[in-house]
């Protein structure tokens, strides 16, 4: 099997699958298909990580679709995602009230997103990665509204109005950074191509481009300013697309950010960095206390996302290699622990009909299991030991403080007890405490799907292993991607 | 010498007399557009002689403004055309006494005096009228400022003799964004400062939607014909503006000789049509606006005046 | 300052940047859905004109191929799309609502303008005429278009800001970087299509579920 393989299955499997929802009329058929080509996805990129771990990159064609370890993490995250949010929709969708042709939809959008998704770290070409970025949203719109009900479309026009206001805003960046690179006489727009280049791109358009896409790319990332469509957008999609989305936020789309200045840095005179620090320590900051004040922990939840995203960026323009490494450790452990977290939601969600934190009291000792799991997953995602959040972040704050601006350790340390207390606050209301009075339809004594079940034990493994254990290939990968962010060809 | 003075008179004589013919023609053409058959294009001859020939009434209540104004009114575009080229591309007498702003200060005061007059009558719809004018010629003024500036920056002189020559030495400028943009923006203007739609509409009969009109229902006999009249010349001269000075000076006699001169009129005149065309089919096109929408338009138009300065002043 | 030799053409690019200009405020001042549709056709228009003004200054075939693929996607398709998802909120006739008056976006719009001016400054530092003359222009038809969308209230006039900032941004690019890979050119043109085609649907289920499509009046979710 040549080593470019995986790469191709890893698109061919959605692709299938969303054969098979096309075609198909029994919803069950497509969700099967849909779960099974994310899983074999996910296998392939387990097998990527795997050959990345000897080879460092893996090209199908030359200059336009290729790995390097950076992105085999990135696919990693996002096929294991796609994987259990698929299983869980499948649960979830058998309560939904939703007809056939509404799921049957769901299923061809997801399957769509899901390749647009895939793509994005498995594309070399620049302009063919904006594209995949593009379309992630403009697939998901439909998966965003697909309640149907006024509120779920207005969620959707906000969430589709700014996230393409960003892609093209980033497409004036993408095409500035083209202009910088012609004017080093190459015409070869892929990161490799870029990375040759680096060194004579001149440093005013590649300045310019580098905030233009930041700015376009951030707003997709609901960075803070640009967030106002994040917490209408996530409180009104189901919650695996909740999962899926955080992924695109704090996976994917940082790999292109950092990768992005990993290029801007080779060159000098680079501000990169410092519009990437500020970002990311606005959003942390600014995320961490919006956590404090929101009323439905779906928010809080998208809320987390954009802290975690933040905390990526400064942690990537820290610039040591240590404080890159920790950063795609952050990726990782984000990344594995958003959908575990939705997922939990999600029970709860099925099981009480309610968003509104005040809503939600004494959930232990209505379902012994349901407020356990939820809670140890809102632990989780807050960083509380022994989970893989935990380790990631010191890791982030370690390697923070040791870069030659300490400061910046110090002010994410804070952000972080902030957003850590202010989870732990809300979650502790929700779990611990005597049943707030509850209404009839709560009452109903429902039990969980069994496929929602299968996909939170299957999400929370990685959780609890990350926090013990890392693999040898996944830290080779991220010593590998460290290194090549840091501008050295591997 | 004699023949300067001639053609300095001539000058005069072509806007006084010419002017009626114009009007006259976007009337006729306006309706010919609309379908209809349309008045004479010598029916405003007629009208100004009509009125000459009828009595002046004129209020015991109003003062000397109202008497002063026609006359004053009448004499400003006569002044501004001293100033501006009409039918020749070289400076005469009075060229160096007055420059483009000076050019638009005389024109100003005409109207300022039709204003008072219109307020002195003490007619409900004068006064109406002349608020709203003041209005359109408030927004309108920064875009008249804006328009000379870029005009004089491009052309480094205020006097128009010059700056007519700028654009089309050397040719390529005749192409130039900023070119385009002040005639765009002047174009506007012009449809604002002459009460033209989609401003105001002059045919309108209902005096509340007035703006122009309304201010000269009190004036009767001589007085209005000379209003009539003059409206007719600041017309013709404005348009001279946009023609000769901002689009090209094609069609103007250069040298002192009797030919060119004579040659110069009939062309000038067909230069004139042309942006008598554009009016026509702006007027036959478009409705007017809401009172609160000019605003709107003229705010379009300044805009369009400052993009020419800019596009000018750094892709030059 | 380095002198470039001029073209001929030069002067004819250079028009066609004042115009588009003029489009990206006519984008704000435009008060029916049709018009803005119209002055979104007309820009676009103008951006392939300057695209076959450079394909001809640069004697390049790749940008002919690029001036085609725009007059398929802007001005027969989107037009199209658009008539047939949305045909209802097209055509009323009813005058759009804007959150800052015309004259006042107007004025905001020309400091945009100056600021794009400003942003590009360094870049059009040294450069020929042509690129100080499109660069600028291009990032102002960007900022101008984002300003109309954050004070657009209609589905549809949003979209076309949307479109307009697309034109904006490859407005101010195609003339730096003429060699822009072509499937670049024809990924932005699907996009666009996507867009379009996306957000009309969308548009139109909020006008089937809610009588209207005046997005700015949902404000059902708010974080209270």
């Amino acid at each position: 099997m040549p080593m470019s393989m995986p790469i191709w299955i890893i698109w061919l499997a959605p692709l299938l699958a969303l054969g098979v929802a096309a075609v198909s009329h029994n919803v069950r058929v497509s969700g099967t298909a849909a779960c099974a080509g994310a899983l074999i996805s996910f296998a392939m990129a387990g097998v990527l990580v795997f050959h990345v771990c000897h080879a460092s990159a893996i090209t199908a064609i030359p200059h336009w679709v290729g790995v390097n370890a950076f992105g085999s993490v990135v696919v990693l995250i996002e096929t294991f995602g796609g994987f259990t949010a698929a299983l869980f929709a499948m649960g979830a969708l058998s309560r939904h009230s939703s007809d056939a042709h509404a799921q049957r939809q769901f299923w061809i959008w997801f399957n769509l997103f899901l390749l647009a998704l895939f793509a994005i770290p498995l594309l070399q070409e620049i302009a063919l990665v904006w594209l995949a970025l593009t379309l992630t949203t403009l697939f998901s719109v439909f998966l965003v509204s697909f309640d149907g009900d006024p509120a779920a479309f207005e969620a959707g026009w906000k969430y589709a109005l700014m996230t393409t206001l960003g892609a093209a805003v980033a497409v004036l960046g993408i095409l500035m950074l083209y202009w910088a690179l012609a004017t080093t006489g190459s015409t070869d727009f892929s990161w490799s191509g870029l990375i040759a280049a680096a060194p004579r791109l001149p440093p005013t358009i590649l300045n310019l481009a580098f905030l233009l896409i930041l700015i376009g790319f951030g707003a997709k990332a609901a960075l803070i300013p640009f967030h106002a469509w994040l917490p209408d957008a996530y409180s009104r999609a189901p919650f695996p697309i909740c999962a899926m989305l955080s992924i695109l936020e704090s996976a994917a789309i940082p790999y292109v950010l950092l990768q992005l200045a990993g290029i801007a840095n080779l060159t000098p005179h680079s501000t990169a960095n410092d519009w990437m620090l500020l970002f990311g320590l606005v959003s942390a900051g600014g995320a961490a206390l919006l956590i404090i004040q929101t009323h439905e922990y779906k928010r809080l939840f998208a809320y987390s996302t954009i802290e975690n995203a933040g905390i990526i960026l400064t942690a990537g323009a820290a610039a040591t290699l240590h404080a890159r490494e920790a950063a795609i450790w952050q990726i990782l452990a984000h990344g594995v622990t958003k959908p575990l977290i939705f997922f939990a939601a999600g029970t709860i969600f099925l099981l009480t009909q309610r968003l509104r934190l005040a809503d939600i009291r004494g959930l232990l000792s209505r379902t012994r299991w349901g407020g356990a799991t939820f809670m140890a997953a809102g632990l989780a995602i807050a960083g509380a030991p022994p989970f893989a959040i935990f380790l990631s972040e010191l890791a982030v704050l370690k390697s923070t403080i040791e870069s030659p601006r300490p400061w910046i350790g110090a002010v994410l340390a804070l952000f972080m007890i902030i957003s850590f207390c202010a989870i732990t606050y809300h979650l502790f209301r929700m779990v611990l405490g005597e049943p707030a009075a509850v209404d009839a339809r709560a009452q109903r004594a429902l039990t969980l799907p069994k496929l929602c079940t299968a996909a939170i034990i299957i999400a929370a493994i990685p959780v609890i292993v990350l926090g013990w254990y890392i693999p040898g290939p996944i830290i080779h990968g991220i010593h590998t991607a460290g290194q090549m962010l840091g501008g050295s060809m591997p | 010498m004699l023949l300067m003075i001639f053609i300095n008179l001539l000058q005069v004589a072509v806007v006084m007399l010419l002017s009626p013919l114009a009007v006259g023609i976007l009337n006729r053409w306006k309706e010919r557009l609309a379908g209809k058959k349309g008045p004479s294009i010598f029916q405003t001859y007629r009208d100004i002689w009509k009125l000459f020939h009828k009595d002046q009434i004129i209020s015991d209540q109003s003062s000397w403004v109202f008497r002063a104004a026609p006359y004053i009114y009448f004499a400003a575009p006569i002044l501004v055309t001293l100033l501006i080229p009409v039918l020749t591309s070289y400076p005469l007498f009075f060229a160096f006494v007055g420059d483009m702003i000076g050019g638009g200060f005389v024109l100003a005061m005409g109207g300022f005096f039709f204003t008072l007059a219109a307020i002195d009558a003490a007619n409900p719809y004068g006064a109406m009228g002349a608020s709203r004018t003041r209005m359109v010629g408030f927004l309108a003024e920064p875009v008249f400022m804006v328009v000379f500036f870029t005009v004089c920056f491009v052309a480094n002189s205020t006097i128009p003799y010059i700056v007519q020559q700028q654009w089309v030495h050397p040719i390529t400028n005749f192409f130039s964004p900023a070119h385009i943009l002040i005639c765009t923006a002047f174009f506007m203007l012009i449809l604002a400062e002459t009460g033209k739609i989609p401003v105001d509409n002059p045919s309108g009969h209902f005096e509340l939607a007035m703006i122009d009109e309304s201010k000269s229902l009190e004036f009767s006999g001589a007085g209005a014909a000379l209003m009539k009249w003059a409206g007719c010349m600041k017309f013709f001269v404005l348009l001279c503006i946009l023609m000769n000075v901002l689009v090209a000076p094609w069609g103007l006699a250069s040298k002192v000789s009797a030919v060119q001169i004579a040659l110069a009129i009939p062309l000038i005149f067909l230069k004139l049509l042309v942006a008598v065309g554009a009016i026509t089919i702006v007027e036959a096109s478009l409705a007017k606006l809401r009172l609160f929408r000019i605003t709107a338009f003229l705010g379009l138009a300044f805009v369009i005046a400052v993009a020419a300065v800019l596009t000018r002043m750094i892709a030059i | 300052m380095i002198s470039h030799p001029h073209h001929w053409l030069d002067q004819f690019i250079w028009l066609t940047s004042g115009l588009f200009l003029l489009c990206s405020f006519g984008l704000i001042a435009a008060a029916q859905v049709l018009g803005c549709l119209r002055v979104y056709v007309m820009q676009s228009a103008l951006l392939t004109i300057s695209v076959l003004l450079l394909a001809a200054r640069y004697a390049s075939t790749d940008l002919l191929a690029v001036a085609g693929i725009d007059i398929a996607a802007k001005i027969i398709l989107i037009p199209w799309l658009l008539r047939r998802t949305a045909r209802r909120a097209m055509i009323q006739r009813r005058e759009l609502q804007l959150i800052i008056s015309v004259p006042m976006s107007l004025l905001i719009a020309l400091a945009l303008t100056i600021l794009a001016y400003y942003i590009t400054a360094p870049l059009c530092h040294g450069q020929p005429q042509v690129i100080r003359a499109e660069l600028p222009i291009g990032f102002a038809a960007v900022f101008i278009a984002i300003y109309t969308i954050t004070i657009r209230r209609e589905a549809l006039p949003q979209m076309l800001g949307l479109l307009a900032i697309e034109n904006g941004a490859f407005f101010a690019s195609i003339v730096v970087a003429p060699t822009f890979p072509l499937i670049g050119e024809v990924a932005a043109a699907f996009d666009v299509l996507m867009v379009v085609l996306t957000l009309g649907v969308l548009s139109r289920r909020i006008h089937h579920i809610s009588g209207s499509t005046e997005v700015g009046l949902l404000a059902e979710l708010q974080e209270d």
